[in-house]
């Protein structure tokens, strides 16, 4: 794992998306034309890990999202020898961070770097129309306001307070690290010129196929005592093993960082996702009956160690007929990061569409947690691609 | 008697021998052609619909395009196959043609000529918002002698081309993704117009549909009743237009009450500019 290198925290025009395989892009293309044209009536709004309950808790490296540790080291790199200077000019920095991010990881490493960190107010006085004032702590060594999101709320009320954090931010001589999601930041950048007063934005670098592979195998291999073993479902051909050339021998990583957008932790939900018991794998071979010698040696290959098949699930499909409602809906999530449900539906038209949120939280895009709904990781590749069809404005990832 | 029998051979190489045409050729062209245009007017409205909202226009613009290239070429290739094409025949069907037209066909030729010089000065292109006259809504379809727009009430108008000569045609969106709207508000004039014009501003700021790349603009104009304000701003997609601007005017009718401001109501028989 510390042989890895993750690369340093970027301008944020200077992020690219992993580009993904060529051929998995037309059968992408296609299989979305002929969902839509041809087989809409086909299409089902539950998701394939949905119907069945893939049994893989008993790997404990499957049970908890990933710290990533490499993005601790990047925001090390990147930030702690700015932290200790004297110097007034640069004394604000923002780091776009993408969305889907349930660790709270800028917080969390500001904390553990002893640094200050400014709590957003809560949320139900973001609506009031009491007079905004926020005064920033005085105080040694930077300070830390990790989640823009938490500062705001697109209402006409819901505006007071990040536009009084930006003044105190203008009229401040400590240095601060802001940070906030790249949906946030989009908006933030309209709404309130937030661009003006932190006007180079950076990011993380987006993990490229190569280095994904390499943190997977790294993160697995912490688990000496159960070796695992994954193999392409359609094929049966190993995933995640290296040729001697060096390279591997899919591309099932080239379309995993191409569909998380370099995102470490929704490329590791998506993999989590893919995965299958074997148990489950063997069913479909008593179903199929085929190939039954084949199928034997790789099974007994596999007793050696855990063994899991890898799938290309499907894709969640947005409710048919309320497309445009859902992605008004989604794009109101990323903005915010998490809403309750009351301040979800006051960011939002009224479009009588109350039963939606029960229909998205069924079809795999958001979830409940703690009394407030956010987008799935999982689903983010289908909510980034129907947000752009739909013509709004984007995020960088 | 020799000069008569020049003329009549000049005459019948006008047009070539009966047994010299074929019609099967001309019946493949014109089958092809149809077939051609048919899978055009079916296929590309459904990927327009369906596919990504940037490339929606272009899918709908290609329509007419497409159709009068697969016309032109139609008519270039039957010709040959017809006429016997010299100098002094296409003299003849030229001025053949141009006094049937002037007789007969004035109209219905304007419209046509006007429909090719739309489609190459894309003065409207399907997909875009126009107002012609009193009509206004979304280009269907341009066919060769005129339009059709579908109003926000669900009508279906046919304009013919022949209009681009003597009226205005308002182009909303031009071509663009998005389009202005605009929400009235009239105001007694006794208010802070300042605060007023933030509460607008944070209106369109904090609305759904608010494509992030525009400008939101709050204008002011004092007239003798008080003080009218437009709040313009840009959808993310023109087809939201109506829905926009009912969430500006919903949104903003609360704000303005919240901020101390009181709407007026003109008397019923005056209409406010635009209405009439």
């Amino acid at each position: 794992m510390a042989d890895l290198h993750y690369p340093d925290v970027i301008a944020l025009d200077d992020y690219e998306r992993p580009a993904g395989p060529a051929v998995n892009r037309l059968d992408d293309w296609y299989q979305a034309f002929r969902k839509k044209i041809v087989d809409r009536d086909s299409e089902v709004t539950v998701t394939e890990d949905q119907l069945s309950r893939a049994s893989i808790e008993n790997i404990r490296s499957f049970t908890a999202e990933p710290d990533c540790e490499f993005v601790f080291h990047a925001l090390d790199s990147a930030y702690l020898d700015w932290a200790k200077r004297d110097t007034t000019d640069d004394y604000l920095r923002l780091l776009v961070f993408p969305p889907c991010d349930r660790s709270n990881r800028v917080a969390r490493w500001a904390e553990g770097n002893g640094m200050d960190v400014l709590e957003a107010p809560d949320r139900s006085e973001l609506l009031s129309t009491d007079l905004a004032e926020v005064i920033l702590p005085v105080g040694q060594g930077p300070l830390v306001i990790p989640k823009l999101e938490d500062w705001f709320v697109r209402h006409r009320h819901g505006l007071r307070h990040i536009r009084a954090l930006l003044t105190a931010l203008q009229g401040t001589s400590r240095c601060c690290l802001v940070s906030c999601s790249s949906w946030t930041w989009v908006y933030l950048k309209k709404a309130v010129n937030a661009d003006l007063v932190l006007p180079a934005p950076e990011s993380l670098a987006p993990i490229d196929a190569e280095y994904l592979a390499d943190w997977l195998l790294a993160f697995l291999s912490e688990e000496p005592d159960q070796p695992v073993t994954f193999r392409d479902h359609e094929d049966g051909k190993e995933i995640l093993r290296r040729k001697d050339d060096g390279t591997y021998s899919d591309n099932f990583m080239t379309q995993l960082a191409d569909d998380s957008g370099g995102i470490p932790w929704i490329a590791w939900q998506l993999w989590r996702r893919s995965l299958r018991t074997e148990a489950e794998r063997d069913e479909q071979l008593d179903e199929e009956n085929d190939g039954a010698e084949e199928q034997k040696e790789k099974r007994e290959d596999a007793s050696e160690g855990a063994m899991f098949w890898v799938v290309r699930s499907q894709p969640p499909t947005l409710p048919r007929g309320h497309e445009r409602a859902a992605c008004l809906l989604l794009q109101s999530l990323l903005i915010h990061g998490a809403l309750p449900e009351e301040l979800l539906w006051s960011t939002l038209p009224s479009i009588g569409e109350t039963n939606l949120v029960v229909a998205l939280i069924r079809s795999g895009f958001i979830e409940r947690h703690d009394d407030q709904l956010r987008c799935m990781a999982t689903a983010y590749p289908v909510i980034w691609t129907s947000l752009a069809n739909s013509g709004m404005t984007m995020a960088h990832f | 008697m020799a000069a008569l029998d020049t003329g009549d051979v000049k005459a019948s190489k006008l047009i070539n021998d009966i047994g010299d045409i074929s019609f099967t050729q001309i019946f493949i062209i014109v089958v092809s052609v149809w077939f051609l245009i048919f899978i055009t007017r079916k296929l590309l409205p459904v990927l327009a619909k369906h596919g990504p909202s940037r490339l929606r226009l272009y899918f709908l613009a290609a329509v007419p395009f497409i159709r009068l290239c697969l016309l032109a070429a139609s008519v270039l290739m039957i010709i040959p196959i017809i006429f016997n094409i010299t100098l002094q025949n296409f003299l003849v069907i030229a001025g053949a043609v141009s006094v049937a037209i002037g007789f007969a066909f004035k109209d219905l030729a304007s419209s046509l000529i006007a429909g090719v010089v739309a489609i190459f000065e894309r003065t409207y292109r399907p997909g875009d918002w126009v107002k012609i006259d009193d009509d206004y809504g979304e280009v269907q379809q341009v066919g060769l002698r005129a339009i059709t727009l579908r109003t926000p009430d669900d009508d279906i108008v046919t304009i013919a081309h022949d209009r681009i000569w003597s009226n205005n045609i308002s182009n909303s969106n031009d071509g663009e993704q998005t389009l202005m709207c605009v929400a009235d508000f009239y105001l007694d004039a006794s208010h802070d117009a300042g605060i007023m014009r933030n509460v607008l501003h944070d209106i369109a700021l904090t609305s759904a549909f608010l494509d992030y790349s525009k400008p939101v603009v709050v204008v002011l104009a004092e007239v003798p009743w008080g003080s009218h304000y437009k709040l313009r701003a840009y959808p993310f997609d023109m087809r939201d237009q109506f829905e926009f601007i009912s969430d500006l005017t919903v949104r903003g009718k609360l704000g303005i009450r919240e901020a101390g401001g009181r709407e007026v109501q003109a008397p019923a028989m005056i209409q406010a500019p635009g209405q009439g």
